[in-house]
């Protein structure tokens, strides 16, 4: 098999992982070394679904000994295989680095012979690239389930970034969907990570992946899941990926098109736990366990709680100001900085390049609102809302919006 | 009458003499670059004695943020029309409210120096990450862009931290002027100035490009095509120096 051959499978069975920040780290080069690892993420292209390339994203090998239902690499699976040796791998990435096509690596893997054995396979792999070919730029390894300890602080020492996919946000479904792997191997990977983490110790944080779509738990199970990984196990990330119909199984639900608006909506409301300091069951309960899927979970919020507004933008506090929709943390800081200076209008919003489509409605400016206050109004707000949504009018996703 | 006042083009030049202009309380109608064709019917261009230049980039330097001072430079490199103008305002500001003129948005001078600033650091960004290198014969990379704003010396520095044991040199078409590292220093070469019987691709090359463009194929989703996504964070102008895209134009 030529390398090209075996870099056509490889990545394609590695595409559907959707992690691929490359932020977080900051290490420099060597002398007589190549690379850097710049601690704001650079994207290198954009592939046709408009997702950022930042890392060469591999897989060691496709052969699997275990047989995940959703997986396109399981045992079951007639597919071709191919396996990577060490050097070749590193060539790819010495060469693709240079050229300045890649931030750096991710190297994943499927099961090979039993977890240790993989374990050991990534681990050559990177220290020859980091020792033989002094490569200082990003590396982002997927840890094994299931591999000893000792192995793994190995890797951890080695990379910028670890990682487990947690993959399905039930132990049922987990059980029923991945039979071979269990929680409790997954738990213990991410707690190992917490423990050992410092400068040379995977200095970039670990990250995990959660399918949507694949089985039946609610938006509140998922984002419940992910505010609990990041409380215990300090993630930097959870990263939501919308399932893909890829086998034919009976345990698999049957739909055409990837949930991506659902996807989308978590990740909105991913950012909301992360930067704006709300909590999930502020967003979503037992009665309400799914997001309105027409809205950013922000501005359905807020309609949900119209007593709350409009909020006064020259009088707000920083939390209260993030509950505009709209403005971020940036915008809200922007704002408290200029109006100690002078009592802010609409205008200068405009000019601080606050975007004003959805804050207008829900703000007033020295205690005039951009329009008559009969626009105030729940129905008539939530109706401009929908149509401006940019989930809809810039994903190209319309047509599955019924399909979910 | 209007009174324009030339410097010679580098960011220090401007500077200085921008300092100078406020020293002695002048006012001027336009600042612009020596030898550019935009004399007008009514320009009375003047000429400031530069003798003074160390000292006035000393006094900035000690009356200005390290932040106000980058923010000028990055908008002086958008090489906008009217910016030695719009430095002239921002500067007689900024030596009153210091690093509280970020606040002061309502200034002209400070909305169009943030402005631009920022335009000019998200391009230098993007092609952090879009420009490509191709190794050459005689053991150098080699990259052409074709930027907006004039990014090539803060792309250099980017590159020298990241390839320091490489040669390389960047070709700035707009600007037609070669950037080249030799793993110590950067210089740079009009094209005018340049013998270019060195450029010739490597053989390999294009065995590599292969590979990149077979990874690049192989890890777009198609049951998630959104090519207008796409188009939106590369935009097309870029197209033309990145491998996997040029048979996309
Ligand atoms: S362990 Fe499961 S998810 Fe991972 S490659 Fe094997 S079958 Fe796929």
């Amino acid at each position: 098999m030529t390398i090209k051959e075996k870099l056509i499978i490889l990545s394609d069975s590695a595409k559907y992982d959707a992690s691929c920040s490359s932020s977080g780290s900051n290490r420099s080069n060597t002398k007589g070394g190549i690379g850097n690892a710049a601690s704001c993420g650079i994207c290198h292209s954009f592939t046709s679904d408009g997702r950022c390339v930042s890392l060469l994203k591999i897989l060691m090998t496709n052969c699997c000994i275990f047989d995940c239902k959703y997986c396109i690499n399981r045992r079951s699976n007639n597919i071709t295989r191919a396996i990577f040796t060490p050097e070749e791998v590193c060539s790819i990435t010495i060469n693709f680095y240079r050229r300045n096509y890649i931030e750096g690596l991710f190297l994943s893997s499927g099961i090979i012979k039993n977890p240790d054995y993989t374990m050991e396979l990534l681990i050559k792999t990177i220290y020859l690239l980091r020792n033989k070919y002094k490569f200082n730029g990003y590396i982002h390894a997927k840890a094994i389930p299931g591999a000893s300890n000792f192995l793994l602080k190995k890797l951890g020492s080695l990379v910028d970034r670890l990682s487990a996919n947690i993959e399905l946000p039930s132990n049922n479904s987990l059980k029923l969907l991945a039979p071979d792997k269990n929680t409790n191997k997954i738990n213990n990977i991410m707690r190992t990570i917490k423990n050992n983490r410092s400068r040379s110790f995977t200095p970039a944080g670990q990250s995990t992946q959660m399918i949507i779509g694949g089985s039946p738990e609610t938006d509140l199970d998922i984002l419940g899941k992910s505010e609990f990984l990041y409380n215990n196990y300090d993630l930097k990330r959870v990263f939501y990926s919308a399932y893909i119909p890829i086998n034919k199984d009976k345990l698999l639900p049957t739909i055409n098109v990837p949930p991506l608006v659902r996807e989308n909506r978590l990740y909105q409301a991913d950012w909301l736990l992360r930067f704006y300091g709300y909590k999930v069951d502020n967003l979503l309960d037992k009665n309400n366990p799914n997001f309105n899927i027409l809205l950013d979970p922000k501005a359905d919020w807020a309609l949900r709680h119209m007593n709350e507004y409009p909020k006064e933008i020259n009088k707000a506090s920083y939390y209260d100001l993030l509950k505009i929709p709209g403005i971020g943390p940036k915008s809200a800081k922007k704002i408290i900085s200029s109006r100690k200076y002078y009592n802010l209008e609409l205008n200068d919003l405009k000019k601080m390049g606050i975007s004003l489509k959805r804050a207008k409605y829900f703000i007033t400016c020295n205690g005039k609102y951009f329009t008559s206050m009969n626009i105030f109004n729940k129905s008539i707000i939530q109706s401009n809302l929908v149509l401006e949504d940019k989930t809809f009018t810039s994903s190209g996703v319309q047509l599955s919006l019924f399909n979910e | 009458m209007n009174s324009i006042y030339l410097y010679d083009g580098d960011f220090s030049s401007l500077v200085s003499l921008i300092v100078e202009l406020i020293n002695k309380d002048i006012v001027p109608d336009g600042i612009r670059v020596i030898n550019n064709d935009q004399k007008g019917l009514f320009d009375c261009e003047f000429k400031l004695d530069t003798r003074n230049k160390n000292k006035n980039i000393q006094f900035i330097k000690s009356k200005l943020s390290k932040r106000i001072i980058g923010s000028i430079y990055y908008a002086f490199l958008s090489e906008d029309e009217n910016i030695g103008n719009t430095i002239y305002w921002f500067i007689k500001y900024a030596l009153i409210h210091k690093d509280k003129i970020y606040y002061m948005r309502r200034l002209d001078c400070v909305n169009r120096v943030i402005k631009l600033s920022s335009y000019v650091s998200r391009e230098t960004h993007k092609l952090k990450g879009f420009l490509r290198f191709k190794q050459m014969k005689n053991d150098f990379l080699y990259a052409v862009i074709a930027p907006t704003n004039n990014v090539l010396g803060l792309l250099g520095n980017h590159f020298k931290k990241r390839l320091s044991g490489e040669n390389f040199v960047i070709y700035d078409q707009m600007r037609r002027i070669y950037l080249i590292y030799n793993q110590i220093n950067i210089i740079y070469v009009r094209d005018d100035d340049l013998v270019k019987k060195d450029i010739i691709i490597s053989r390999d090359e294009e065995f590599v490009e292969d590979l990149w463009k077979s990874f690049f194929k192989s890890v777009s989703i198609d049951e998630r095509e959104n090519l207008k996504c796409q188009m939106k964070f590369m935009p097309k102008k870029y197209w033309a120096n990145m491998i996997e895209m040029e048979d996309k134009l």
